[in-house]
C-alpha cells in the first residue's frame, strides 16, 4: 500500500482498534478491560482462591463438596482449553486455505478442493464450538450448584455478579489446577496427542482422538438439566445460536493487505442465491434421462408384478368357487386403475408396498375392501337421493 | 423499460429522478471487485451514476455514494448482512439497514466546503489539488463531521465503527462491500436466461437485477 494513500492520510482511526491478529478477541469497553486486569492478576485460580472468594461473599459450603465442585470445574476446564487450542489451529488452517489464491487460479479442480476443505474446516469449527459451549455450560452448572448448596439466609442476597465473577475467574484463566486430579494420565495422554497433524490433515482430526475424549467426558459428568435450566435464567447470553450460514456459502472477504481501511475488517454474508425454482428446473432437466431410464425399469418391474398378481388371482379364483363373480372382479377393477396410474406416473420403486399388496391379495383383504367401498358408494347414493 | 425512483441528493438538497440499475453494470462491477481492480470499480461507479442521473458531472462523492446506496436498496438488497462474533466469540450475523445509512448521510454538514468528486483516489495529493485545502484543514473538517454510518450493539464484536469520511476512500470501500456478491450466481442467471428463455445478451444486460429476479421467480 502506498504511503500517500488517502486511507493513511485522512483515515479515521477506529476506536476499537481491531488489528488483524486480535480479530477474534474483538473490541472491549473500558469496564471489560478493568475486569480483565483483575483477572490477569489472578492467573491461577486455586481451591483457596475459590474458598476465599466464597467466604468474602458469605457463602458457606461444605469443604469436601467444594473440592468435588472444584475438580469438576477443572475437568471441564481442561476440555475447554483443548477445544480452544483446536479452534485456534483450525482457524489458522482456514486462513491458510483462504489465502491460497494462486492455487485457485490453477484450475477448477484445485479451486473445488480448497473450497471443500474450507467448508470442512468450518463444519469442524462449528462442532467444536458447540462442544466447547457444552463444557462451559457444565462449568456454569457446577458453579450454580455451589450457590444452591448455600442454604443460609444470605443465599437470597447472593448477587448474580458474584456468580459471574467466579465464572469469569474460571473461564478466563488457563492454569486452574485440580486438587486431587481424577486420573491424571488421561490428560497427559490427551496433551501428548500429535496436534500438528490436526492442522495439516483436517479430515483425520474429526475422527481421531477427540471423539474418545468426548465419550469419556459423557460418563464423567452427568447432565443436570434442572441446574442448567436455572442457570440459563441468570446467564442471558445466547450461546447456542451458532450460525451455520457461513458454512454453506463462503463469504467474500476483503484482504487486509490491499487496504487498511476499517471497512476491510467487515465481512459480508452473501445472501444472493439463485432463485430456487429455476435451479430446480435445470436440475430436473439434467436428471431427466435418469428418470426416464428409471421409469422404463419400473414399468418392466410393474409388468412382472402385475403378471404375478394375475397368476395369484387366478389361483385364488379357483380356490374361491363360492364367489366366482367377485373374485374375477377384484383383480380387474381396483387393480388396473391403480396399475395404470402407476404405469403412467411411476415415482418411486416400492418393493415393500408390492409385497404387502401381494400378501393382502392372498388374505383376501382387497376383496373385503372392495365390498366395503361398494357399500359406501351405495350409502352415498342413498344419502344423495335423500338430499 | 425505464424505471425511475426518487432520491435525495445532498449537495443539491432536492429529490431527483434516478434511472434504474442495469444488470450488466452490476455484473461488470462484480468482475472488477473480484479482481480488486479499484480504478475500474471507480469508473463503473461513475458510469452507473452518469446513467442514472443526467448532469452528474458536478456531483460530489457523497452524492454518488447516496445514489449508489439508493440503487442498491431499490434494485438489489436493502439490508447488508455482516458476519460477526458475539461476546463469547460465537459467529453471528448482524444486519445493517441501508436506508438508515442514507438517512445518516443527510446529517453530514459540508456547507462552504469543497468535497472531492470521485469515490476513489489512489493518491491523497489528488484530493488536495482538487479541493485546494491543506491536510490539516481537511483533518479538522473530518473531526468536526464525524458521523457514524451505523450503530453496532456492544455485544457484537469484529464490526469496526465506520464513519462518513469523504476523503479516505471509506465511502468507496463500503460501496464495494455492499455491491459485492457471489459472481457464480450472476453467471447462472445469465445462463438460464439465455439458454432456457432465449434472451439476448443485450436484453439481459439492460434488465434491472430486481426485474430479473422477479422474472426468474415467477417462471
Amino acid at each position: 500500500m502506498e504511503k500517500n494513500a488517502p486511507e493513511n492520510v485522512f483515515g479515521i482511526a477506529d476506536d476499537n482498534n481491531i488489528s488483524s491478529a486480535n480479530k477474534g478477541a474483538g473490541m472491549e469497553s473500558s469496564e471489560d478491560q478493568s475486569k480483565e486486569n483483575i483477572l490477569l492478576e489472578n492467573k491461577e485460580m486455586t481451591l483457596d482462591d475459590l474458598k476465599s472468594h466464597l467466604q468474602k461473599n458469605n457463602i458457606t459450603v461444605n469443604e469436601q463438596n467444594i473440592k468435588n465442585y472444584y475438580n469438576e470445574i477443572v475437568d471441564n476446564k481442561k476440555y475447554v482449553t483443548e477445544y480452544n487450542k483446536e479452534i485456534k489451529k483450525l482457524e489458522e488452517a482456514k486462513k491458510e486455505f483462504s489465502n491460497k489464491t494462486e492455487e485457485r487460479k490453477m484450475g477448477e479442480d484445485s479451486n473445488k478442493l480448497i473450497t471443500s476443505k474450507i467448508s470442512q474446516i468450518e463444519k469442524q469449527l462449528a462442532d467444536l464450538n458447540v462442544e466447547k459451549q457444552k463444557k462451559e455450560d457444565n462449568i456454569k452448572s457446577t458453579i450454580n450448584n455451589i450457590f444452591n448448596e448455600n442454604k443460609t439466609e444470605n443465599s437470597k442476597n447472593v448477587n448474580f455478579e458474584t456468580k459471574n465473577t467466579i465464572l469469569n475467574m474460571v473461564l478466563s484463566d488457563e492454569k486452574t489446577n485440580a486438587v486431587e486430579a481424577k486420573e491424571p494420565e488421561k490428560y497427559i495422554e490427551k496433551e501428548n496427542t500429535p496436534k500438528e497433524e490436526v492442522v495439516k490433515e483436517e479430515e483425520k482430526f474429526s475422527s481421531a482422538p477427540k471423539e474418545e475424549v468426548i465419550k469419556e467426558e459423557k460418563f464423567s459428568s452427568a447432565p443436570k438439566e434442572e441446574v442448567i435450566k436455572e442457570e440459563k435464567d441468570f446467564l442471558s447470553a445466547p450461546k447456542e445460536e451458532v450460525v451455520k450460514e457461513e458454512v454453506s456459502d463462503v463469504p467474500i472477504k476483503e484482504s487486509s493487505n490491499t487496504n487498511q481501511n476499517p471497512i476491510s475488517n467487515i465481512e459480508k454474508v452473501d445472501n444472493s442465491s439463485v432463485p430456487s425454482k429455476y435451479e430446480e428446473k435445470s436440475k430436473e432437466k439434467e436428471g431427466g434421462n435418469n428418470i426416464a431410464s428409471l421409469s422404463e425399469e419400473m414399468r418392466k418391474g410393474f409388468e412382472s408384478v402385475l403378471n404375478a398378481i394375475q397368476g395369484i388371482n387366478k389361483r385364488s379364483s379357483e380356490q374361491q368357487k363360492e364367489k366366482p363373480q367377485e373374485s374375477s372382479e377384484t383383480p380387474k377393477q381396483p387393480q388396473p386403475q391403480g396399475a395404470s396410474d402407476v404405469q403412467d406416473k411411476p415415482k418411486t420403486p416400492q418393493k415393500n408396498y408390492i409385497e404387502e399388496y401381494r400378501e393382502s391379495l392372498r388374505s383376501n383383504a382387497p376383496i373385503n375392501g372392495f365390498v366395503g367401498i361398494k357399500g359406501l358408494e351405495l350409502k352415498a347414493n342413498n344419502i344423495g337421493s335423500y338430499l | 423499460m425505464d424505471f425511475f425512483t426518487k432520491c435525495h441528493i445532498p449537495s443539491i438538497g432536492k429529490e431527483l429522478k434516478i434511472n434504474k440499475l442495469c444488470f450488466g453494470d452490476y455484473f461488470q462491477l462484480n468482475s472488477y471487485i473480484i479482481n480488486k481492480d479499484f480504478e475500474n470499480i471507480n469508473e463503473t461507479f461513475e458510469s452507473i451514476c452518469e446513467k442514472s442521473l443526467k448532469n452528474s458531472q458536478n456531483l460530489t462523492n457523497l452524492d454518488k455514494f447516496v445514489i449508489l446506496m439508493h440503487l442498491n436498496c431499490e434494485y438489489l438488497e436493502p439490508i447488508l448482512k455482516l458476519s460477526a462474533k458475539d461476546e463469547d466469540s460465537n459467529p453471528i450475523t448482524y444486519e445493517v439497514i441501508l436506508k438508515n445509512v442514507i438517512k445518516e448521510s443527510k446529517k453530514y454538514n459540508f456547507d462552504n466546503y469543497t468535497i472531492p468528486r470521485y469515490l476513489y483516489y489512489s493518491d491523497a495529493n489528488d484530493i488536495l489539488k482538487e479541493t485546494g485545502k491543506n491536510v490539516e484543514e481537511i483533518k479538522e473538517h473530518i473531526e468536526k463531521n464525524k458521523i457514524l454510518m451505523f450503530e453496532v450493539p456492544e455485544i457484537i464484536k469484529n464490526v469496526p465503527k465506520v464513519y462518513f469520511n469523504c476523503f479516505d476512500n471509506s465511502l468507496f470501500h463500503f460501496l464495494k462491500l455492499v455491491y459485492s456478491t457471489n459472481i457464480k450466481n450472476l453467471y447462472k442467471k445469465i445462463k438460464t436466461l439465455k439458454k432456457d428463455y432465449n434472451f439476448l445478451l443485450s436484453e439481459i444486460y439492460e434488465m434491472s437485477p430486481k426485474e430479473m429476479d422477479m422474472f426468474l421467480n415467477n417462471k
